[in-house]
């Protein structure tokens, strides 16, 4: 099926119009709650660019937030920023309050305030990762989410707050990269770390989503269909078109290519969307995970797009032998599918597998070539020094998705 | 006589590095973060200004060549679509050949050129020569991102940046 090609200026990109937004919307269909965070970005992009929010507004906007969910009033003290991580604000604090009911003895908890800021590389919905946050308790360790603002009533844009979560997210020796990329836990570590990574996602795979009645605002996928599959394929080449710098033609060859060979879904799962190393917090001593972050990707779907997010180069490095390739700094790629299949019962389908390394590889290269070009560029961000160095990274994302488009489709 | 763009950066680099830096110890980690992060922005800035302008050349050269092969290829099927190509890459041309153009021209017709073989792209989908463009694509693509990857080199993503080739630019 033909579709018009679309084409818009660096002027209406900066400026978008509701004519432009409309058009882009009716060519690359989505799920309705991306559709709404997508199309909120572009009108946001109309406005003034991202103003520092001082803590204190933070302060102020969490203290109200959580009153009206509580229905008493709670303490907010000794708030700091918290670091960490390419796209979200996030103010640590703690909370002198009397539980959800408010008949419990006064207690002090620490949160953390998780808020976008005016642009982001990942834009993403907050509303959505409350409700996988609510879905995977008690499964797989994560922060405990309590209020969410989607709508940014209270505070200055959409923000949620969650449970501070104890760990470490890097060993405390090593080198350090941007966002934990390429993370080297040292062999000790990695021992340790290595089977609790493959069966916290076994856990979350096996799953069923249809049980998860709090993830509302996340559309179901159908097994024997690849409806979902194409659905989130369009989000991507949406950000395309919306963020972009400049075209790459060699990005619609590889979009055109993921339309056509979709595969249906065998089983649908929830998927994490951001299973790597550097996205999980860890107790150093015993090696245990204490919690996975960064729910913000999560979508109903195909398991096989985690397993290969998990094993991109981008998360890989050598081990001390200087012959294997760790996936994620764990193990061998072929050796994580194997402990994975042993794990969860589920089958990894080496179709689906090439399928979507190639769909992740090109999902990198929307969100540094187009997403993070673009926030850093339109000053959207509360660290756009940071966003745009992780937009470099795009360069050699997409030659790595050249590379491996050409060994897949050969 | 002005300093340079290249010696100016420089200057600000060493303010923050020598004087900025050691004055933050102690600052919140991601104060801390960003300070280096700037501090290796403009290293790459330095590194890269007195380039710029030939790099942008190589790259509408690149693109060019990428686009006169697309056209070979649409032409007999296309021949709508290959005249506004052709009008892209006389565009494009002419910048190139006008040696004192800076790289602001350069990078809009590499734009500009690169719009338009995408939208070639999605016009030929399914159409007979889908098949050779996108070879076309594939193939052209290599230099080029080999030669964005080089340009990049100062922010240090590539593992292996000995595997790449000689710059061209």
């Amino acid at each position: 099926m033909s579709h018009p090609v679309l084409s818009f200026t660096e002027a209406q990109r900066r400026h978008p119009d509701e004519a432009m937004i409309a058009r882009i919307r009716d060519r690359y269909p989505t799920e309705p709650e991306i559709d709404a965070v997508l199309t909120r970005k572009m009108r946001r992009r109309r406005g003034d660019p991202y103003k520092a929010v001082p803590i204190e507004r933070l302060v102020a906007g969490v203290t109200a937030m959580i009153g009206e969910e509580l229905g008493y009033e709670a303490q907010v003290s000794n708030a700091r920023w918290l670091s960490g991580g390419a796209s979200k604000l996030q103010m640590v604090f703690d909370l002198a309050w009397r539980g959800l009911d408010g008949q419990a003895p006064e207690s002090v908890e620490t949160l953390v305030l998780r808020m976008e800021p005016a642009a982001s590389v990942t834009e993403s919905s907050r509303r959505r990762e409350f409700e996988v946050l609510n879905a995977v308790q008690g499964v797989i360790p994560a922060p405990r989410p309590y209020w969410v603002d989607p709508e940014a009533r209270h505070l200055p844009y959409p923000g949620m707050v969650y449970a501070f979560a104890q760990g470490a997210a890097k060993p405390s020796v090593g080198v350090e990269k941007v966002s934990g990329l390429g993370q080297n836990y040292g062999p000790e570590l990695r021992v340790k770390l290595a089977p609790h990574f493959v069966s916290l996602l076994a856990r979350l795979h096996t799953v069923d989503p249809g049980e998860c009645t709090a993830m509302v605002s996340f559309m179901q996928a159908q097994a024997g269909s690849n409806a979902s599959v194409i659905r989130q394929v369009n989000a991507y080449r949406r950000i395309w078109e919306e963020d972009r710098i400049e075209e790459e033609p060699l990005l619609e060859v590889v979009y055109q290519w993921l339309i056509a060979h979709a595969p249906p879904v065998d089983r649908p799962s929830i998927v994490h969307g951001d299973y790597r190393s550097g996205n999980f917090l860890f107790d150093e001593a015993s090696g245990a995970i204490t919690a996975w972050l960064d729910w913000e990707g999560a979508v109903i779907g195909d398991r096989h797009q985690d397993l290969t997010y998990a094993t991109l180069p981008t998360f890989q490095h050598l081990s001390e032998d200087g012959r294997s390739v760790l996936a994620s700094g764990m193990m061998p790629k072929d050796d994580f599918y194997a402990a994975y299949v042993a794990a969860s019962g589920l089958p990894v389908d080496p179709v689906r597998i090439r399928y979507f390394e190639i769909f992740n590889r090109y999902l990198v290269c929307v969100l540094t070539l187009a997403a993070s070009a673009r926030a850093s560029l339109q000053a959207g961000t509360h660290q756009d020094v940071l966003v745009n160095f992780v937009s470099q990274m795009g360069h050699t994302a997409i030659a790595d998705l050249r590379e491996r488009f050409l060994e897949v489709t050969r | 006589m002005n300093q340079s763009f290249e010696t100016q950066v420089r200057i600000a680099i060493r303010a923050l590095s020598d004087v900025i830096a050691p004055a933050l110890a102690g600052a919140d980690k991601h104060v801390v973060e960003q300070l280096q992060l700037t501090i290796a922005t403009l290293g790459f800035v330095a590194d890269r200004i007195p380039e710029a302008t030939r790099f942008a050349r190589l790259e509408l050269s690149s693109c060019l060549a990428l686009a006169e092969r697309a056209r070979a290829i649409v032409q007999p099927s296309l021949p709508a679509e290959s005249e506004v190509l052709a009008a892209g890459i006389s565009v494009g041309e002419e910048v190139l050949a006008l040696c004192v153009r800076d790289a602001a021209d350069c990078e809009v017709a590499s734009r500009h050129l690169r719009e338009q073989l995408a939208a070639l792209v999605a016009t030929t989908h399914g159409s007979p020569c889908e098949r050779d463009l996108t070879a076309a694509i594939l193939d052209g693509s290599e230099a080029m991102l080999a030669q964005a990857r080089l340009w990049a080199l100062p922010f240090g993503f590539e593992l292996t940046p000995e595997a790449l080739p000689a710059p061209a630019w």
